[in-house]
Formats: structure tokens, C-alpha cells, sequence
């Protein structure tokens, strides 16, 4: 078992091959050996770190991501080539926009590639086909452009 | 200014947020159609349109912007030619896919495309070096505008060039399409293959739709690495003389020749023979015929694939003249066969389905050495009418069901698909099959053979209706 704790204090006992998802944690265990010292999560509150927890242990047994090819290393092509959310995951997603970009911020920290991924294709999705008004309600985003700025943005948006 | 000052997105790293634009546009590849291109495009300049934040993220997102289309006849491209560069020069320097197209119904003036043409060549022409793709959909007089567009043998996985369906004849037009490009992938749609230039060594794919027969053989001469080709649409009747020792393609392992045309013209025969008098492919794994209700050139194909020496896995047969006969001959010279596909034409009188699958039947010598097809994994069998499938003669194909239970097998057969085409009764049942039979058939599935009789019309597979299950 590995003693993990958050921003807020609160200490959580792992399972360690869940917690070994993360890269940041399997690193620190490997650099400071057997040990039954916690290990601080400086930049995760607990709230987040619940969802966290939840995604790792859900997905704990999946095989690893596998290693792009050089000449396939587009998140273009990474989008195709990974699977199709399940509807677990969906529902594990369907959370406030501040708690899912929590998530990707403690996916990047903990280095857990897999759960980066999905949150990523979370919000691509809610921006995916709608047009700039659209996302900028979806996200609540006031335009700042100056006037100069719009009418040059608008003008290269002319479709054909 | 900004309601937040600080948008959720733009808490998170730059290359996440950046990760995060990129799949949200659509993915596309030069075969996609117009309206994805179109898509991608607006996917794109939205996220770059929302905030000052937005717009930094995308701009240096340089993989947002490797895929670029343009419209020739755009307001944007016809009116900020200078700021072509700039957009060009978003993508960094990855390697960058061109899409130009003309949108048909906006005609403008010759000399004012012209100049679009031209300042949009020599906006590419500084990133020739790091092109990627290059798709073009316009008319001939367009194409042979980009004629600067490469540098000196500008290397490509892919370059498309489409022509519109209505624009003919080319024979009066005094120009030519001349492109530096050297491409590994090459797409011709209704492009005068007679106008066109490129560099032809380094091609390993084709796919052209309108060719005459005559300009299969002079590209196919000219592309020695080509694995992969794929012609349809083939015209003409005009007959040249074979070279006296047929030319080797040594990598080519697909080959399709689908003849007919759109506007019905027909192809002579003889093309067809002296087209595979010419080459030699020994590295041909896979042959898609389609010859619009000519006959098959039987003794020419058995020719070529003897010389070839090939290991032909797949061949496939549609919509041409048979001869039960020599098709049971040509086959016997293709032991390694492992798929065929087969569709012969309905006036195809000298053929007789029941001769043909009697011949998966007919045991030879306690060796057995010269069995029918010995490789044989799937058979797909393609019939007008359930009356055109000799219905006795189907089970016989995979022997005694006895020895089929007993794991005992003619040949490694595990799937025989029998579609009826053109099978207007959607209630075609089980039941349309002789019922003398059905049990036969139904044994097969039993011994977990993946036997199906499909209805094109409904998809449906006779043999395990839905509404029954297995």
C-alpha cells in the first residue's frame, strides 16, 4: 500500500499499482525505496483527487497506452487510433467544467497519460462543431478582441 | 475584456490546451469530401476567433494548421493574397497538406483566377520543401496553372487532382499540367492523363478514374516501385504494339481494373489482352477485374499469371462474360487462390453455376494432390435471383458432412457467402430455398461453418433471420 496525500491534508492509503498509474508517484517510489513515508500531492486537493482515485482504480487493469510511432505522434492521429470512450468514462466526465479541467490540471501533475487523454477528448467534445459564439457560452468567455483585432479575425473566418 | 480574465482553458498548460484543439477539429485525409474539408477549416478559425487567449493557443498550436484548404474562388483567398503566407507559415515547420479547390458553380473571370492562381503558387511555392499532400479540384485550364508550384522534384505522400465530371473534351486545349512533384501516392480523377507531368519514379499507389487503356500501359511503364494500383473508368479502343518482352513490375501486389464507364463508353476486348501481354507482375497478390460485360481475357490472364509466377491470394470477378470451362481452367492454374469473389454478368450464356460449383466437389486421386482451389478460404458467390444458385451443388463444396464433423476438410473453406443481387422481394425467407435442401445447408451451420445467403436489398442473411437467432 502507498500513503498518499493532498494539497488539503487529507492522507489516502492505495492500493500500488493503482497508485503506480501515475508516473510523478511511481517515480518518487522508486527514487526513495521501500519506505512507509506519504507522499505529498502538493497541486491535487482531495476533491479532485476522489475523481482521480476513481478513474485509476476503475481502469487499473487496462494494458498500458502504447507508444506512438514517430510518424504518428499528431494528436490527430493519436485521437484516431485511441478507443472510443466507454459509457462508464462518459458518466465519469459528466461533471462542471471547473471539476473537469481540475481533473486534466491533476492528470498533467500525476503524469497519468491515459486519464489526460480522455479528459482532453471530454472537452474537445464540448467544442467540437459549434461555432465560436457557441463556445464562447459553453465556456462563459466575454469576446476581448480590440475592433481592429475582430474585424481582422472576422475577415479570415469568411468562408468560401 | 474578458467576463473571467482568465478562461478555464487557459489554466491548463499551453500544449494541453493545445491537445485539446486538436481533437476538436475533425481529422481528414486528402480522400476526404469537400464538406469536410470545409469542417475542418471553420473548426479551426473558430477556436482561433473566440478570445485574444483562444487565438494565442491556436496560433501557436503549429499542428492546427498543417492541414490547409483554400477555395479558388473564395472571397478570403481572392481578396488577402499577401496574408497567405502568413497562414502558411502557422504550421511551423511540419510538414503541410494543401487542399485548392474551385467551388463549380462560382465561375469567375480566366485572368482574374489567373492571378489568384499565380500569388497562391508563389505562397506555396516557399513552403514547396515541407509539403506533405497537395489535393487540387479544378478544371484542366486551372490545373495548368500551378505549373511553378514545386520546387525541383518536391517529394509527396499524395497529391489528388480533380477535374469536374462535365468538362469535355481536352483535345483542343493547348496546355499542360506540369508538376514537380514526386509523389509517393498519386489520385487522378478525370484529369488528361496525356497532359499531365510529374515525377513518376517514386510512386507506389495509384488510383485513376478516366484513363484510356493505351495511358494504363504508358503510366504503368514509367512507375517501377508501384505496389498498389487501381484503375476505373478505362477508355478507349485504340490498340498499340506490345514490346516484343513483356515489362517486369516487381513490387506491384493490387491491381483493379474497373472498366465501366459513367457515360457507358465501352473498352475493345483486345485492350484488355494486350494490356496483359505487356507486364509481367510476379509480386501480384491481389486482382479485382470488373470488365462491363466484356468476356474474360481467359487465356491471356492464365498467361500472365503463369509468367508472373505470382502467389495470387484474392481475385475477384465482377460483371464480365464467363465460360464455365475456362474459368474451372484458369482456376485450377491458381492453387494459392485463398478468396474469390465472384459476380459473373447475366448474359454470360456459355456459364453454368452448376458446373462451376460442381467442380469444388469432384474428388481426383486418393493424393489428391490437384483438388480444385486447395487453398481456398472464402468463397463469395453472387447471384441475380435464389434460381441462379445451383442450390444441390452448394453443400458438396465443403464434402461429406460427416467427415465436415469429424473435422475433416476438402480445403480450408470456412466461409461461403451467397449474395442475391438485385433481389427486389425483401421476404425472401429460407424458405425460397429448395426445401429438399435447407437441411443440408442448415447441417453446415451446425458443423460451424460461417455459411450465409444474404438479401443485398434488406442485408439481411436468409439462412439466420434476426427475428429467429441462431
Amino acid at each position: 500500500m502507498v500513503i498518499l496525500i493532498t494539497s488539503d491534508n487529507v492522507k489516502y492509503v492505495v492500493e500500488k499499482d493503482v497508485a503506480e498509474l501515475s508516473v510523478l508517484v511511481k517515480n518518487m517510489l522508486e527514487d526513495i525505496g521501500p519506505s512507509d513515508e506519504p507522499i505529498p500531492l502538493h497541486n491535487v486537493t482531495s476533491t479532485v483527487f476522489n475523481k482521480v482515485l476513481e478513474y485509476c482504480i476503475y481502469h487499473r487493469n487496462d494494458p498500458p497506452p502504447s507508444d506512438d510511432d514517430e510518424g504518428c505522434a499528431s494528436p490527430l492521429h493519436k485521437y484516431l487510433a485511441s478507443h472510443i470512450c466507454s459509457e462508464w468514462d462518459q458518466r465519469f466526465f459528466d461533471v462542471d467544467q471547473a471539476l473537469l479541467f481540475d481533473i486534466i490540471l491533476a492528470a498533467n501533475y500525476l503524469d497519468i497519460k491515459t486519464l489526460l487523454d480522455d479528459a482532453c477528448k471530454a472537452v474537445a467534445h464540448l467544442i467540437q462543431g459549434k461555432s465560436t459564439e457557441e463556445i464562447r457560452g459553453i465556456f462563459n468567455i466575454v469576446n476581448d478582441f480590440t475592433p481592429e483585432e475582430e474585424a481582422r479575425v472576422k475577415k479570415e473566418n469568411v468562408s468560401s | 475584456m474578458n467576463r473571467t480574465h482568465n478562461p478555464t482553458i487557459l489554466r491548463v498548460p499551453v500544449e494541453v490546451a493545445s491537445t485539446i484543439f486538436q481533437l476538436c477539429v475533425l481529422p481528414i485525409s486528402i480522400e476526404s469530401p469537400l464538406e469536410d474539408f470545409l469542417e475542418h477549416r471553420q473548426g479551426v478559425l473558430a477556436l482561433g476567433a473566440v478570445c485574444r487567449g483562444w487565438r494565442r493557443i491556436a496560433l501557436s498550436s503549429h499542428q492546427l494548421w498543417t492541414t490547409i484548404s483554400l477555395s479558388l474562388t473564395s472571397r478570403f483567398t481572392r481578396s488577402h493574397a499577401p496574408r497567405w503566407n502568413e497562414f502558411l507559415a502557422r504550421s511551423g515547420q511540419l510538414r503541410l497538406s494543401i487542399y485548392i479547390y474551385e467551388v463549380p458553380t462560382k465561375r469567375f473571370a480566366r485572368s482574374s483566377t489567373q492571378k489568384v492562381v499565380h500569388a497562391l503558387v508563389e505562397a506555396i511555392k516557399v513552403h514547396s520543401h515541407r509539403l506533405k499532400n497537395v489535393r487540387i479540384d479544378a478544371s484542366v485550364q486551372r490545373l495548368s496553372l500551378f505549373d511553378k508550384i514545386a520546387n525541383v522534384s518536391s517529394p509527396l505522400e499524395a497529391l489528388q487532382l480533380r477535374c469536374p465530371d462535365e468538362e469535355h473534351p481536352y483535345q483542343d486545349l493547348d496546355i499542360s499540367i506540369n508538376l514537380n512533384f514526386r509523389p509517393k501516392k498519386l489520385i487522378l480523377y478525370r484529369v488528361p492523363f496525356d497532359l499531365l507531368s510529374i515525377k513518376w519514379n517514386g510512386i507506389v499507389e495509384v488510383d485513376v478514374t478516366w484513363i484510356f487503356i493505351e495511358e494504363c500501359s504508358t503510366l504503368l511503364k514509367q512507375v517501377p516501385l508501384l505496389k498498389h494500383c487501381r484503375f476505373a473508368e478505362i477508355l478507349g479502343s485504340i490498340v498499340w504494339d506490345p514490346p516484343s518482352n513483356a515489362l517486369v513490375l516487381p513490387h506491384l501486389d493490387y491491381l483493379d481494373f474497373d472498366m465501366p464507364t459513367t457515360d457507358g463508353e465501352r473498352v475493345d476486348p483486345l485492350c484488355l489482352d494486350i494490356l496483359f501481354n505487356t507486364f509481367t507482375f510476379p509480386a501480384l497478390q491481389t486482382l479485382h477485374l470488373n470488365l462491363a460485360r466484356e468476356s474474360l481475357p481467359f487465356d491471356t490472364l492464365r498467361t500472365l499469371l503463369q509468367r508472373s509466377t505470382c502467389t495470387l491470394r484474392t481475385l475477384r470477378i465482377a460483371n464480365t462474360i464467363l465460360e464455365t470451362e475456362k474459368l474451372i481452367h484458369l482456376l485450377q492454374g491458381i492453387p494459392s487462390l485463398e478468396t474469390l469473389t465472384f459476380d459473373p454478368d447475366k448474359h454470360s450464356s456459355a456459364y453454368s453455376p452448376k458446373m462451376f460449383f460442381r467442380a469444388f466437389s469432384k474428388r481426383t486421386t486418393s493424393q489428391d494432390v490437384t483438388r480444385f482451389l486447395p487453398n481456398l478460404c472464402f468463397l463469395q458467390y453472387r447471384a441475380r435471383s435464389p434460381q441462379m444458385v445451383p442450390w444441390k451443388h452448394v453443400a458438396p463444396i465443403f464434402g461429406p458432412i460427416t467427415e465436415i464433423r469429424q473435422g475433416i476438410r476438402l480445403r480450408p473453406l470456412q466461409k461461403l457467402q451467397i449474395s442475391l443481387v438485385e433481389q427486389r422481394n425483401p421476404s425472401l425467407s429460407r424458405f425460397t430455398i429448395d426445401m429438399t435442401i435447407l437441411p443440408s445447408l442448415l447441417d453446415l451451420l451446425q458443423a460451424g461453418i460461417d455459411l450465409q445467403v444474404i438479401n443485398e436489398e434488406t442485408g439481411e442473411n436468409v439462412l439466420r433471420p434476426r427475428n429467429i437467432g441462431t
